[in-house]
């Protein structure tokens, strides 16, 4: 009896912490459609501010928990006007990045100001010693943050069913347009809804102190669970978000208890079942939020050596559009030159390739399809230990089986979950690939004498090439390998990008409604693509177990998806060079900044985010077209 | 004293002697691996300062040479980052020593390299047992998980009289060790596991309740604890606390990462009573200790701390210049293990030296008592298991008996 009561009231107060953090982020998702990654940020920021107020400031926790959050929701105002502001409205691939952008800047600002290590705060005496209620021990400090999280509801409902502002936000987040045309201030309104969500989250970042910790890295930890909060929950549902943060607190406590063998398994098989079954959430509303037009994608403009010439017929046209042009060979050049001119460069020049070939399998259905994903390292990684495990238990070390084998099972599972996945869109598809990648990983984590969990699978060989060329210190024969197969994976998408299929794929990209009337089985050529482009990053996890004779649980890791997503975006996705592009600029920055100061790389590359975000729609190469056009144009006049 | 002074004459002389080999003084370079960004970076920075503040206290004994660390990131415990950076090291910047390496599968997947290169690779952490299997180039100044786990199931059965134990461990490989190690010892030596629980894997800090509710329902005597360090330590011992088990008569026992210096203040009253087992703690009652954080404290501020990884960097830079004495700028690896094998080195955490079988550590494993002092949480060294060589390699056990 007093373990249940104790379990309940752990889960309750995990839960309650859950939901501070995360309504937030419910309802600004729900008011603009805004994808706010930083949210997390903000909790983290809560968290430092009671740090600061109780040890420097030397307050006392209650007025500090307060003050942090009028702190954090104020500060947040700036960064929403000066940030945010520009990307409402636009795609949710550019939210997505200023917002990421925006979370390694925090993450490296903090890392500079507090140092990595973990800051603890004290308690009150108050809030230390256990309570005892009807004969149960409690926790009193689990008991407060229960507390706190029922006056917190109770003030939200309120605000909201009882106040005039309330009544706006809720009128907004049904029908923006409407409610804009009705004269009600929605960018206002966002602002303060803004603020007070951010302000929520320091305070309930501030609460997970002593329960969950504090690094620099707390945003990006917890930020798969405050997206399954507010996924499973609804966008824009108060009542789905407290409902969701409620259940999965119990659900995650009570899995451990009775079943700590299932690991991290049961958050995320529940969310993808509650997501499967009802994609809106539990709360949210029936319609997609998601915007049509899409600027970071390459778009059906017409491509910049076309613009201003005339073509007699639609042949001519095509011929000129898709036709195989001498500038499409410069970038395999370059990398053909970088063999021969750094040729103490070229380990790292292999993983860069390996990287394009990722990104250039993403492109295929972010790109072209228009499918968000963040969970792709999940074929990396299948194909990765496809590759590995052939050498390791079955001793066939040739390479080139290696790939098809990995490009088989790959493809296979691809083609599986792009049939189930195919009929979903937005954010619950992002959430569903997320939540089934996890999955895998924690799969394949459970079964380590398998996969040698996190510290790899060890013992892979492999054979010469074509049984003659050994592998060398320097990584040449590798190099030489892996550009061979890229080159001929982006034959392969680029002939796929430019067939009628591929064309038939930006169609459901840019209007996924209209398709399926002209005759298309949209969610049928979605599935095809999902399967090759799954197939096609498989080899590339094949390449990289190949050249590094290693693979290892972070083959599989979130983190591998959003790297390739970021590359892809950075440069300009859906036109098959930002994979080459993108990868290259990325790793680079990243390679170089990191010897420079290896603490604060990731701030470059948030800024660096953050500002194609702001001022290159379209990515780096987007910024390059628009600086060609503008060139010929005065050329002209 | 005496030790210490007849090894530097015998560096000297043998430095003499080597002396025609070497074309005049040298920049000897050093590769150092280590996750100065991501999760660990706070490991990193310890064991980058120790490295520092031993070259900064003895660069004398190396003259005329001189060593030049080169600093890579291998950023998070994938492998192929650091296998990138250690490459590089080895064909571009043209390194006679690798170190660092603080994950095991960086290590792992490294170490075909320091065979293929013929460089020297000194581990500085990476804790998995069998690693220096993997090239006969490597040797390791830190530690094994086994060689602190399984003391404390001995320890546990035989001196704290805990008749049965659960366990609890972060679920990936340093934690599967602890469990088998501690395991092993304690049954071995009559007790009873009546509980092992998996708590998650080692990226977030995981609210332990439940956990621990499960292991007092449990009823055991002692509860073993392996939990990663850092925030993961704080909060376990919170937990604990605040569930009141210490006054059910559960005690808290665990390997040293519970108990790790840097965090005690921050556990406060919650850390009394616990004991771990560990070959380092800044508290340690020894001349050479008290030196070693008297200079940090210098170097480092007041504030600043060294746990066990500053120790063992300053340990694995004392190993590089033990090779650079020895061998000048004439490094190979299979040298340098000549030089390192059954070499000695007074440490701060005590006597440490490596197996010239296996290339591993072996060192003093001390039991702390974690109590209160005029008002202090502090570290007692209560009793001592004295050389201990790699209990996974000792007893064959799976892969380290291959």
């Amino acid at each position: 009896m007093a373990t249940l009561v104790s379990l309940i009231f752990d889960g309750l107060a995990y839960g309650m912490v859950l939901f501070a953090i995360s309504v937030g982020l419910s309802v600004t998702m729900g008011l603009m459609g805004f994808v706010n990654l930083a949210h997390g940020a903000f909790a983290m920021a809560g968290g430092y501010a009671l740090y600061l107020l109780m040890n420097a400031a030397g307050l006392d926790f209650f007025s500090s928990l307060i003050l942090a959050g009028i702190i954090v929701g104020l500060a947040s105002v700036l960064l929403e006007r000066l940030l945010y502001r520009h990307v409402y409205g636009g795609s949710d691939v550019d939210q997505v990045m200023l917002t990421i952008g925006i979370l390694f800047m925090s993450i490296a600002a903090a890392t500079y100001f507090f140092g990595p290590e973990p800051q603890a705060i004290r308690l009150p005496e108050v809030l230390r010693s256990p309570m005892t209620i009807g004969g149960i021990r409690l926790p009193t400090y689990r008991v407060f943050i229960v507390a706190v999280g029922a006056v917190l509801i109770l003030l939200l409902w309120l605000g909201l069913e009882r106040t005039t502002v309330g009544a706006k936000i809720r009128a907004s987040v049904d029908n923006y347009g409407i409610a804009q045309a009705v004269g009600i201030n929605v960018s206002r309104l966002f602002m303060i809804t803004f603020a007070i969500g951010s302000g929520l989250a320091a305070m309930g970042g501030g609460l997970a102190v002593e329960v969950l910790g504090l690094t620099p890295r707390f945003g990006i930890q917890y930020l798969v669970m405050f997206l399954i909060v507010v996924a499973v929950g609804g966008m824009g549902s108060i009542r789905g978000a407290f409902l969701a943060a409620l259940a999965l607190g119990f659900i995650d406590n009570s899995a451990k208890y009775f079943l700590p063998q299932g690991g991290g398994f049961f958050i995320y098989a529940v969310t993808l079942v509650v997501l499967l079954w009802r994609p809106q959430g539990l709360f949210g509303k029936q319609e997609d939020h998601s915007h049509g037009d899409d600027a970071a994608h390459g778009g059906i403009s017409i491509p910049v050596w076309l613009r201003g010439k005339s073509f007699s017929n639609v042949q001519a046209y095509l011929k000129a559009r898709f036709g195989w042009r001498a500038v499409e060979a410069l970038p395999w050049l370059f990398a053909l030159a970088v063999f021969f001119l750094l040729p103490d460069r070229l380990a790292f020049g292999g993983q860069v390739l390996v990287m394009v070939l990722f990104a250039l399998s993403l492109d295929l259905i972010f790109g072209y399809a228009g499918l968000i994903t963040l969970g792709h390292a999940a074929y990396f990684g299948i194909g990765a230990y496809a590759a590995g495990l052939l050498s390791v238990r079955l001793g066939i070390s040739e390479p080139f089986t290696g790939l098809a084998v990995a490009l088989v099972i790959s493809g296979l599972a691809g083609l599986a979950v792009g049939w189930v996945l195919a009929r979903y869109r937005g954010l619950t598809f992002l959430m569903l690939t997320l939540a089934s990648a996890i999955l895998l990983y924690e799969f394949a984590n459970l079964r380590a004498d398998i996969t040698g969990g996190f510290d790899g699978l060890t013992g892979i060989s492999v054979a010469p090439l074509f049984g003659v060329f050994e592998y060398d210190l320097w990584g040449k024969t590798h190099y030489l390998y892996i550009l061979a197969i890229v080159i001929v994976g982006y034959i392969v998408a680029r002939y796929i990008t430019t067939s009628w299929f591929g064309q038939s794929l930006i169609g459901i990209r840019e209007n996924y409604d209209r398709m399926p009337a002209i005759g298309c089985p949209v969610n049928q050529r979605l599935a095809i693509i999902y399967g090759i482009s799954a197939a096609m990053a498989g080899v590339a996890g094949a390449l990289y177990t190949q050249s590094n004779a290693y693979v290892s649980l972070s083959a599989l890791s979130f983190e591998r998806s959003g790297v390739v997503l970021t590359i892809l975006v950075v440069a300009g996705a859906g036109r098959l060079y930002g994979a080459f592009f993108g990868a290259i600029v990325y790793m680079t920055l990243e390679d170089q900044l990191s010897k420079l100061n290896p603490h604060l790389w990731e701030f470059g590359i948030g800024l660096m985010l953050v500002l194609v975000v702001l001022f290159a729609k379209g990515g780096l190469l987007g910024l390059v077209d628009q600086i060609y056009l503008r060139v010929r144009g005065r050329e002209r006049s | 004293m005496k030790p210490t002074r007849s090894l530097t004459v015998t560096a000297l002389v043998a430095a003499a002697l080597s002396f025609p080999a070497i074309a005049g003084a040298d920049t000897i370079k050093v590769g150092v691996v280590l996750p100065y960004s991501g999760g660990a970076a706070q490991e990193a920075k310890l064991i980058d300062r120790g490295m520092e503040l031993y070259i900064k206290l003895h660069a004398k004994e190396i003259a005329p040479h001189k060593v030049e660390l080169i600093k890579r990131d291998s950023k998070h415990p994938g492998g192929e980052v650091a296998k990138v950076a250690t490459r590089e090291l080895v064909t571009r910047d043209k390194v006679k020593i690798l170190t660092g390496y603080t994950y095991s599968p960086n290590a792992i997947a490294s170490a075909s390299l320091a065979t293929q290169a013929k460089v020297p690779m000194i581990l500085v952490n990476a804790a998995t047992a069998w690693i220096p299997s993997l090239s006969p180039y490597i040797a390791r100044v830190s530690w094994t998980m086994w060689q602190a786990a399984y003391p404390m199931g001995t320890y546990a059965a035989n001196k704290l009289g805990c008749k049965t134990a659960a366990i609890g461990y972060t679920d990936f490989p340093p934690g599967k060790d602890a469990r088998n190690a501690f395991k092993m010892a304690f049954e071995k030596a009559g007790g009873k596991v009546v509980e092992s629980i998996p708590m998650g894997g080692p990226r977030e800090v995981p609210d332990y309740t439940p956990f621990f509710q499960r292991v007092r329902n449990a009823k055991a005597n002692c509860f073993f604890v392996f939990v990663p360090g850092g925030a993961h330590s704080t909060a376990a011992v919170k937990t604990f606390k605040r569930l009141g088990m210490d006054k059910e008569g559960i005690k808290l026992i665990a390997t040293g990462d519970l108990s790790q210096d840097t965090r005690l203040a921050d556990m406060g009253d919650a850390a009394i009573g616990m004991i771990t087992v560990h070959h380092y703690s800044s508290f340690y009652d020894t001349p050479a200790n008290k030196t070693f954080v008297a200079e940090w404290k210098k170097a480092f501020g007041a504030d600043s701390v060294p746990d066990y990884f500053a120790v063992q960097g300053y340990d694995a830079m004392a190993a590089v210049f033990q090779v650079i004495k020895k061998l000048g700028s004439d490094i190979t690896g299979a040298k340098a293990m000549e030089v390192l094998k059954g070499w000695s080195f007074q440490s701060p955490r005590g006597k440490i030296s490596i197996d010239p079988e296996t290339r591993d550590v072996i060192q003093d494993e001390n039991v702390h008592s974690v109590v209160k002092e005029n008002g202090k949480i502090v570290i007692k060294v209560i009793d001592t298991f004295p050389q201990m060589k790699d209990p996974c390699k000792e007893l064959k056990v799976g892969r380290c008996g291959k």
